[in-house]
């Protein structure tokens, strides 16, 4: 009898191992499934769903799809007399060399006259030629990030990969503009810049748990 | 549909002239705006494959190591673009087709229409290309790409032949304008754009250095 339950026990036993070792497995492929970060089944309206982003308080909710940069602004208002604005000057129009054709310029109007200019290109860059500003923090293009009673707003140098995060330049607005810092920006879709995770991609997962 | 350069692809659609009458428009190539001749739409891409594909030579890729999925299905594709891309001036050296094979097996496990999980993200494809790319290929958000402008949809872009025709593009134009492009070594060269192909930042190394070790492993 107790030769009986013992074989019961050891059969139940083996039934269970079995059971677990069927289940860890069929987890780890779906994890290695999932980890390649891709899918094949991609509902039908994908690119042509439109999503909503408010890209400032009370402000109307902007329309975007899937690639598209939404929340983005070649200008941003200060106060009644002061403002900043991103242009494009071409240098030769003619050129197919895309460092010869132009480049950004962020210019800072006070009263409707440009008192500074800043040349975003910086040597030993990649070429880019669309540079908008970006919200540094939620729903907002300016914010006081240091505490230093002085507002930071960010710039986005666009040139994409096949990465969706980019690097964004943050400037602090003193008597003249400076340099702040980096952070990272995902341009395709409704996010603001994203400090302290700067190697966050698919290939370092861990990290993104940083700035998320 | 194939349509020379210069022109694009028109689908069929209804028309109601002045007085009302409806007409049915049967689908045809015409002629591009002005501002847009020598752009090249998916219609192009086909036809100029099709018209140009018996004029190079081809070789058999090695295939890349822990790709099971590589059957060498796309071999002439690529080799068929970079020489295409090489024979119109927008570089003047070689790109080794395998390396192109190998970011397509880092980027989408050479799954013709796949797209990433990323939210919000849009890449697609063999070569995982962004809307955000599309647009600055066609010229749309910025004027960078000064020449043979690529304008091609997302959906369009999960055809083999698109995807690998503007991701070759994409990669030559990144080559020819990283950084790196004036460093003497061939390798740092290529290395360079292909780190650009994917962002600019740490990243980029990360990936290049994965992609460079596929390659490097395959050859």
């Amino acid at each position: 009898m107790l030769i009986k339950d013992l074989r019961l026990i050891m059969a139940q036993n083996n039934l269970l191992i079995i059971i677990l070792l069927s289940l860890f497995h069929s987890c780890t492929h779906q994890k290695n499934k999932a980890q390649d970060g891709l899918r094949d089944n991609v509902p039908a309206n994908y690119f042509t769903k439109t999503h909503y982003a408010t890209c400032t308080p009370n402000s109307k909710p902007e329309k975007y799809k899937v690639g598209d940069l939404p929340c983005t602004s070649n200008e941003i208002v200060i106060s009644s007399i002061e403002k900043l604005v991103i242009k494009f000057i071409v240098t030769n129009k003619n050129s197919e060399d895309p460092y010869e054709y132009g480049y950004k310029e962020l210019q800072r109007y006070l009263n409707g006259k440009v008192v500074e200019k800043i040349n975003l290109r910086r040597d030993g860059e990649p070429v880019w030629s669309f540079a908008p500003f970006v919200r540094i923090r939620k729903q907002t293009y300016l914010a006081d990030l240091d505490d230093d009673g002085y507002l930071e707003f960010a710039v986005f140098p666009f040139s994409p990969g096949s990465a969706i995060w980019g690097t964004v330049r943050i400037f602090s607005l003193k008597e003249k503009i400076e340099f702040w810092g980096e952070g990272r920006y995902q341009f395709e879709g409704d996010t603001f810049v994203q400090l302290g995770c700067m190697r966050c991609s698919k290939f370092n997962p861990d990290e993104c748990k940083k700035c998320r | 549909m194939k349509c020379k350069p210069g022109f694009h692809h028109v689908k069929k659609h209804q028309r109601i002239s002045k007085n009302g009458t409806k007409h049915k428009v049967e689908e045809h190539c015409r002629k591009n705006p002005k501002s847009k001749e020598k752009f090249l739409y998916r219609s192009n891409l086909n036809y100029i494959y099709e018209k140009l594909k018996d004029k190079y030579q081809y070789k058999k890729l090695k295939k890349i190591k822990g790709y099971p999925q590589d059957k060498g299905q796309y071999d002439e594709l690529i080799q068929f673009w970079l020489k295409y891309w090489k024979s119109q001036g927008l570089i003047n050296e070689d790109i080794d087709p395998l390396l192109v094979k190998a970011i397509i097996a880092c980027e989408s496990s050479f799954r013709e229409s796949v797209i990433t999980e990323m939210p919000g993200s849009s890449a697609t494809g063999l070569m995982q290309i962004l809307v955000s790319t599309m647009n600055i290929l066609a010229g749309k958000t910025s004027k960078e790409v000064r020449k043979f402008n690529i304008d091609i949809s997302q959906e369009e872009a999960k055809e083999a032949n698109s995807n690998i025709a503007a991701g070759t593009r994409w990669l030559i134009f990144k080559i020819t304008t990283s950084p790196w492009k004036n460093k003497k070594a061939k390798n740092d060269r290529m290395y360079g754009g292909v780190k650009y192909y994917h962002s600019w930042n740490g990243d980029g190394e990360v990936y290049a250095d994965k992609g460079f070790k596929t390659y490097n492993g395959s050859k």
